[in-house]
């Protein structure tokens, strides 16, 4: 076969499998024959697994069709007939982990908002926390205190140490600063009364308040909320009631401190 | 025909974002499509494949109607720097080469991006993106080359991926 006579469209097809046998058996040996012609099938070549795998990360991201049918959308009044199937436009606005704008050109990757995956990166970390990690900690209340300084200065958000200290069920141990993508992550270390590591965790956030929600994550219990721009998570590998009262402790000393600044 | 449609809502709905390459108005086909799956359930012909069968509704339903109400709202022309696209998974790096490969895709010409979606995301073979497409086996080629050949131009332009394979 003279390998000029071989098109693009055929070079593909051969790429993709889809040539029949004998006329795959003729452009494989036109290849070997041909230095110019291996050039245009590299010019065609891509990757296309990748093309699948990029494709296939979206669909955790498909708007969740578990959720009731909203009430109140007129514009749609058909959604409404489809009940749980489809939600609407705003539930998929909010399942979304992240909106990234990219610009392919330049390489250049517009930082993506604060997500919810932040709790998940918490939670695996939070996993590799065992009694020993925390034992052996005997701060002063000096130490803890200018720890607690640095850390709440570089998050941003002034947690004070009397909040800190008087939490339900556990002991303060140990501030340390952390970062989830570009954001600062204070991490608060506490052991319950069986020594079992409990963690509360803040970081910056856009999206919007809401109230105290017990999840799971990687199997940990845990509780989160979002108030005034941050973003709060309690976690650790204890009972959920446990981690509700310490929860409720933290968010109404938070709220009462925010309360005091801003009268 | 419900419980089909639940089963594969997310790859419909990844179907919808790549004809219309627009959130809102993925949604609105999604949703347009299920519905108009259900009124017609009588005509799915048991034994066939139902997600085929509801693909076909919904890119009917978008180069019949939709398209062209999203164009005229002043949709469907999104400049591709604002393309907004769901940012999956928490490794950076990987998204980062995710965010680049969908957004090459989605730069593509329509007819191209499509055809790329059927055969190598959705597996679809030659004969089977052409029948979707009512289009020659010779059309579904010649898109397939020369959106290859400008993804793998891109591949050997991009510093960022230079690295990497697309």
């Amino acid at each position: 076969m003279d390998s000029r006579s071989i098109t693009d469209e055929e070079l593909v097809a051969f790429l993709d499998g889809e040539l029949p046998p004998e006329q795959a058996k003729a452009v494989e040996q036109a290849l070997r024959d041909d230095p110019a012609l291996r050039a245009r099938l590299d010019a065609l070549t891509i990757d296309t697994d990748t093309v699948k795998s990029a494709f296939d990360s979206l669909l955790p991201l498909a708007p969740g069709h578990a959720e009731p049918a909203p009430k109140d959308s007129p514009s749609q009044p058909s959604s409404r007939a489809l009940g749980p199937l489809v939600s609407r436009r705003a539930a998929i606005a909010a399942s979304l982990a992240a909106v990234a704008a990219i610009g392919f050109a330049g390489g250049r990757l517009t930082a993506p908002m604060q997500s919810e995956d932040w709790r998940m990166a918490v939670a695996e970390y939070q996993l590799l926390y065992r009694s020993e990690t925390l034992t052996h900690l005997d701060p002063s209340p000096a130490e803890l205190e200018s720890e607690r300084a640095r850390v709440v200065a570089e998050l941003g958000l002034d947690i004070d140490g009397t909040a800190l200290r008087n939490v339900s069920g556990l002991r303060y141990r140990r501030a340390q600063i952390l970062g989830y993508e570009a954001a600062p992550l204070a991490q608060f270390a506490y052991l319950d009364s069986r020594n079992r590591p409990v963690a509360f965790c803040v970081t910056p956030t856009e999206a919007a308040s809401r109230p105290l929600e017990t999840q799971s994550f990687k199997g940990l219990a845990a509780v989160s909320w979002i108030a005034d721009g941050f973003a709060f998570l309690v976690i650790g590998d204890v009972p959920p009631a446990l981690l509700d009262r310490a929860a409720r402790d933290l968010s109404a000393s938070l709220a009462q401190a925010s309360r005091t600044k801003s009268s | 025909m419900k419980e089909l449609l639940e089963g594969f809502y997310p790859r419909l709905w990844r179907y919808c974002l790549a004809l219309t390459r627009d959130l809102p108005a993925a949604e609105d086909l999604c949703q347009a499509a299920c519905l108009k799956a259900l009124e017609s359930a009588h005509q799915f012909q048991a034994g066939t494949h139902a997600d085929r069968w509801v693909f076909s509704i919904a890119k009917n339903l978008w180069y019949n109607t939709l398209r062209a109400e999203n164009v005229r709202r002043g949709g469907g022309l999104v400049p591709s720097d604002e393309l907004a696209l769901p940012a999956p998974g928490t490794d950076a790096e990987t998204n980062f080469f995710h965010a680049e490969v969908l957004k090459a895709v989605m730069d593509l010409p329509e007819a191209q991006r499509v055809t790329v979606f059927l055969v190598y995301v959705e597996g679809f073979s030659y004969k089977e993106a052409a029948e979707h497409l009512h289009i020659p086996i010779g059309t579904v080629m010649s898109r397939l080359a020369a959106a290859r050949s400008k993804l793998a131009a891109l591949k050997a332009t991009s510093g960022a991926a230079k690295q990497r394979t697309l």
